[in-house]
């Protein structure tokens, strides 16, 4: 079984400051620090799990910088087999529909049975590079998928809905899968994977231009800081007796 | 800033280790440092990806990887446990010594174990004498002592420098008192006539280098050291208001970290140098230089926390012991510099 | 300048304190930084001596000597060791002094009388999670309800926290005007709605007690106010005057025990064959060692001499002597502890528990970026 996989180098934002450029569009990365995308994460982990079961080739396709180069080693690292990294021209005015359509060109001729990606970027957030994939190649994707089997010719997978209800499909591959974090246990390159990388196929495909963007950043900005706090001081009773009024002035109680 | 001569293999290590230590040592690394506990199922973990046999051949089991590879991985564990790192480095060097200089039936028997894990090895660091009471006998501090299934230490027979291997035995004493490097597994023992019992010895053709690449380790833990005090005192200026202002808006605050950069980014840069080319006085240089760095920047760290660089609920308390002890082990930067300057005249 | 001399009973009180340490506390020392315990044994010792009251008049149950005396006895303490000096040096400079300057004659019969008895222990509570440096931005606050004071905050890093009986501190009765908002107080143990809390785990000074103190809704009585209503941040200020002379003594102490063991040691010890003492490079630690050591002795004993002749407040020479004396025993017991080896490195040998004491002397009562702050306003006039 041929398996591909999408994976995105991103900032890590969660604890670090992040600046907005004099562009107002793009943040400046000269003090991030950059990883794989979490989710994406766990979706190559999916991939090595289910071809340490089934024979085939694991390949990695990330539209991005040349910097982009080093998740797909680390993938390589890990143990898939190849890499393809797009870099359009104009990169960085992309969308989500631009880039699955860079993914899916290079995807369609690929004769994957499964095609997985991470549910969600930690960076910019659509949920849509995964689910556009799947309709630009014309296969049937689920979205959110926290446990996957791969039986002839058959995916069975599971989705976890609002209030903790699960649902549980049948699919016919092939197919694409967006990958809920926490479905497995990432695993570490090994040493010896990471000596083997680098003799691995990393194939590059530059001078395009990516087409049939539909959105468009307009600014990115921090919203501005508004008296939203009041500090309530005095003994816990006191205090308290204040937090009631203020929530019974707001009708929230 | 970031050395030039790292290939793409040393970045993916670099960060490879980065999340294996988050991941595995962040969490507990403060607890067993307070009870002197080695991280033992951090060490099998890291020896299951093949982290303890880095250096040894693929042939015996290994990844045959270079030097500089230790010297990153070692790094990058030392920005969260230091001891742990140690250890590390240790093994694999205890390895590599193996390696070099033990016959083809020695290794045989040994190396896979070793680089798999399976077996681990403890080597004294204290390469360099150390003082000892006038007509006392000398003795030995050995790294991984209490956990590890055998161990090497080198001594000088008949004018000739010789490696000493040695299962592990009750002449294995547990430092329970030391300063820092507290999970490390450190244990002494007396170099008397019943430590050179029953025992394997191999010469050491070139014992300056062996040592000096065994110190450069060291100073690679250290620059851990050096890179995580930095980060974490950045971090904390930036979080800690005093005066109705950041930490980090004052100048004395700014320059403490300046100069904490400054010996961070100086002892990377000198350590990586030094495992790239084959020089031993480079190798000293950049030991002594990076290890007495990493003192300084923890020292200022704990200053920039102040009370709570000072408690154990933060890592800086930790950092500025195991510092200390980097800095004496292999012995005294003082003594060491005396030799470097007879090098640098001969 | 004329540099202070030790009077011959000065000189017979140090041979008093030094014999004593030596006996009682010598031996010790190791066993209580192991423990992590206070004291008490020790601490009872030196409470029957009278040493909990040195620079206090005997009306006040104190030994009427002077602030000399009193930086004697924490210097000689603090050489064998820093954990029992830094207790007393907290109990002595920062709850009774201000206690002694500030406090009304009922408050001293009251509080004063015993502290310098050690029937009690005293301690002080200025630092607090968020107003460290900062002491101006104390969070604790007091208000005035009736006759009774209403206290609530919290207080961190408090010497001899838990096993005060008697505790100066201080609390914001109106955060608004910050420093000027702030006033002093006098709380005892067992006070309804107080409470010490967590102990820190420390780098070094382990059998030295450092708590968290809690206020929650705790009532003082009206006359528990000590100096005068928003004027705490002066009783503090004056406090830290010689506060810091204590912690730089301390340093010095330290400083001078880890010079005596080196001295011993590089004269027992060899090294591949030849005595230490004979290395050049353990010579220029050594005599690096005693001149900075002797350069700290003048500023910290000019300072305390000032003092005793109180014709001006010593803040900048206090100043001076806390953030030279610390930042040289940094750097002394670092040093020589190198020359140890290996030796260096265990509780065997004191060295390693002299430079993890040593380090809090930069830290605390004021890192030595504040007393640079300090000495710098005292120059430029602010």
């Amino acid at each position: 079984m041929n398996i591909a996989v999408c994976i995105k180098r991103v900032p890590e934002t969660a604890e670090a400051a992040v600046n907005i450029d004099s562009s107002e569009k793009h943040i400046i990365p000269d003090q991030l620090v950059f990883d794989i995308n979490e989710a994406d994460n766990y979706a190559l982990e999916e991939a090595l799990l289910l071809r340490e079961k089934t024979e085939g080739d694991i390949t990695l396709f990330t539209v991005g910088s040349k910097e982009s180069d080093e998740v797909i080693k680390m993938g390589l690292a890990k143990g898939a087999t190849r890499g393809v990294r797009i870099t359009p021209e104009n990169l960085d005015n992309l969308d989500a529909y631009a880039v699955a359509k860079l993914l899916a060109e290079q995807v369609k001729e690929g004769n994957f049975d499964l095609i997985l990606t991470g549910c969600i970027s930690s960076d910019v957030g659509n949920s849509q590079v995964g689910v556009t994939l799947a309709e630009l190649l014309g296969i049937p994707h689920a979205t959110l998928v926290i446990k996957m089997g791969i039986e002839d010719g058959f995916a069975t997978v599971q989705r976890e809905l609002e209030g903790g209800l699960l649902e549980e499909l049948k699919i016919k591959l092939p197919a694409l899968f967006t990958i809920q974090t926490g479905i497995n246990e990432p695993r570490y390159a090994s040493i010896l994977g990471i000596k083997r990388a680098a003799q691995k196929e990393l194939r590059v495909i530059e001078n395009i231009t990516a087409e049939g963007m539909k959105a468009e950043v307009v600014k990115m900005y921090y919203p501005p800081v508004g008296k939203m706090a009041e500090i309530l001081e005095g003994g816990v009773e006191e205090v308290s007796g204040k937090l009631c009024e203020i929530l019974k002035g707001k009708g929230l109680l | 800033m970031d050395w030039m001569g790292l290939k793409d293999e040393h970045k993916l290590l670099r960060q490879d280790m980065k999340r294996f230590a988050e991941t595995e040592l962040s969490s507990v690394v403060l607890e067993m440092d307070k009870k002197g506990e080695p991280l033992t199922s951090a060490m099998k973990k890291i020896g299951e990806i093949g982290g303890l046999g880095i250096l040894i051949s693929e042939e015996f089991g290994g990844a045959g990887m270079d030097f500089l590879s230790l010297i990153v991985t070692v790094e990058e564990l030392a920005k969260i446990s230091p001891s742990f790192a140690l250890s590390v480095a240790i093994h694999n060097f205890f390895g590599e010594a193996i390696l070099s200089y033990g016959s083809t039936e020695f290794k045989k028997e040994y190396l896979f174990s070793l680089s798999t894990g399976k077996m681990i090895g403890g080597m004294a660091v204290d390469t360099m004498n150390h003082p000892i009471p006038s007509n006392g006998c000398e003795e030995r501090l050995v790294v991984n002592g209490t956990f590890s299934d055998i161990f090497g230490f080198s001594v000088k027979i008949d004018e000739k420098e010789q490696f000493v291997v040695k299962k592990k035995g009750e002449e294995l004493k547990e430092e329970t008192e030391m300063m820092g490097m507290r999970s490390s597994g450190i244990s002494s023992f007396k170099l008397d006539e019943n430590a050179m019992s029953e025992d394997k010895r191999f010469n050491i053709d070139s014992a300056n280098d062996f040592y000096s690449r065994m110190r450069l380790l060291l100073a690679s833990v250290a620059c851990g050291i050096c890179q995580a005090s930095l980060e974490n005192a950045i971090s904390y200026s930036k979080e800690r208001h005093q005066f109705d202002r950041l930490i980090a808006s004052f100048g004395m605050v700014r320059t403490m970290l300046a100069d904490m950069a400054s010996r961070a980014y100086a002892s990377r840069i000198v350590v990586y140098q030094a495992s790239s080319v084959n020089n031993v006085l480079d190798r000293e240089i950049a030991s002594v230089f990076t290890t007495e760095s990493s003192l300084y920047v923890t020292d200022k760290g704990v200053q920039i926390y102040g009370g709570y660089g000072y408690i154990k609920d933060y890592p800086l308390e930790m950092f500025f012991r195991d510092a200390k002890v980097l800095e004496v082990f292999a012995g005294s930067a003082d003594y060491r510099k005396v030799l470097i300057g007879k090098s640098l005249t001969s | 300048m004329k540099f202070a001399e030790f009077t011959d009973r000065h000189k017979a009180f140090r041979d008093e304190v030094r014999g004593f340490a030596k006996k009682e506390l010598l031996d010790e020392s190791t066993q209580i930084d192991r423990k992590g315990e206070f004291p008490w044994h020790i601490i009872n010792k030196i409470k029957e001596r009278g040493w909990l009251g040195v620079p206090f008049p005997e009306k006040y149950g104190g030994l009427g000597l002077d602030a000399t005396s009193y930086i004697i006895l924490v210097e000689e303490i603090a050489r064998v060791c820093a954990s029992t000096a830094i207790m007393i040096a907290a109990h002595v400079s920062l709850a009774c002094q201000p206690i002694y300057a500030n406090g009304t004659e009922e408050q001293k019969e009251k509080y004063l009388v015993p502290l310098s008895r050690g029937e009690k222990i005293g301690s002080f509570g200025l630092t607090e999670p968020n107003a460290g440096s900062d002491a101006g931005g104390t969070e604790t606050t007091a208000k005035l309800i009736g006759d009774k004071w209403l206290i609530n905050g919290t207080k961190r890093f408090i010497t001899n926290g838990h096993v005060a009986d008697v505790i100066v501190f201080t609390a914001s009765q109106d955060r608004e005007k910050k420093t000027h908002g702030i006033s002093a107080f006098i709380v005892e143990k067992g006070t309804k709605g107080f409470e010490a809390g967590k102990e820190e785990d420390k780098m070094g000074l382990r059998g030295s007690i450092t708590s968290e103190l809690h206020f929650e809704d705790c009532e003082l009585p009206k006359e528990n106010l000590l100096g005068k209503e928003y004027e705490g941040f002066k009783v503090f200020m004056e406090t830290l005057d010689g506060g810091r002379i204590s912690i730089g003594v301390l340093a010095l102490g330290i400083a001078q025990g880890a010079l005596d063991y080196g001295i011993e040691y590089a004269r027992e010890y060899s090294l591949n064959g030849k005595p230490l003492y004979k290395y050049q490079w353990v010579q220029k630690i050594i005599a690096d060692a005693a001149t900075e050591i002797m350069a700290a002795r003048h500023l910290i004993y000019h300072a305390a001499n000032l003092k005793d002749r109180g014709e001006k407040r010593v803040t900048e020479e206090g100043a001076m002597a806390k953030l030279y004396a610390s930042e040289v025993s940094t750097r002394v017991c670092s040093k020589i502890q190198s020359i140890l080896g290996k030796d260096g490195l265990t509780k065997k040998y004191p060295l390693e528990r002299f430079l993890r004491d040593t380090k809090l002397m930069e830290i605390g009562e004021g890192t030595s970026e504040i007393q640079r702050l300090v000495i710098s306003r005292q120059i430029f006039g602010r």
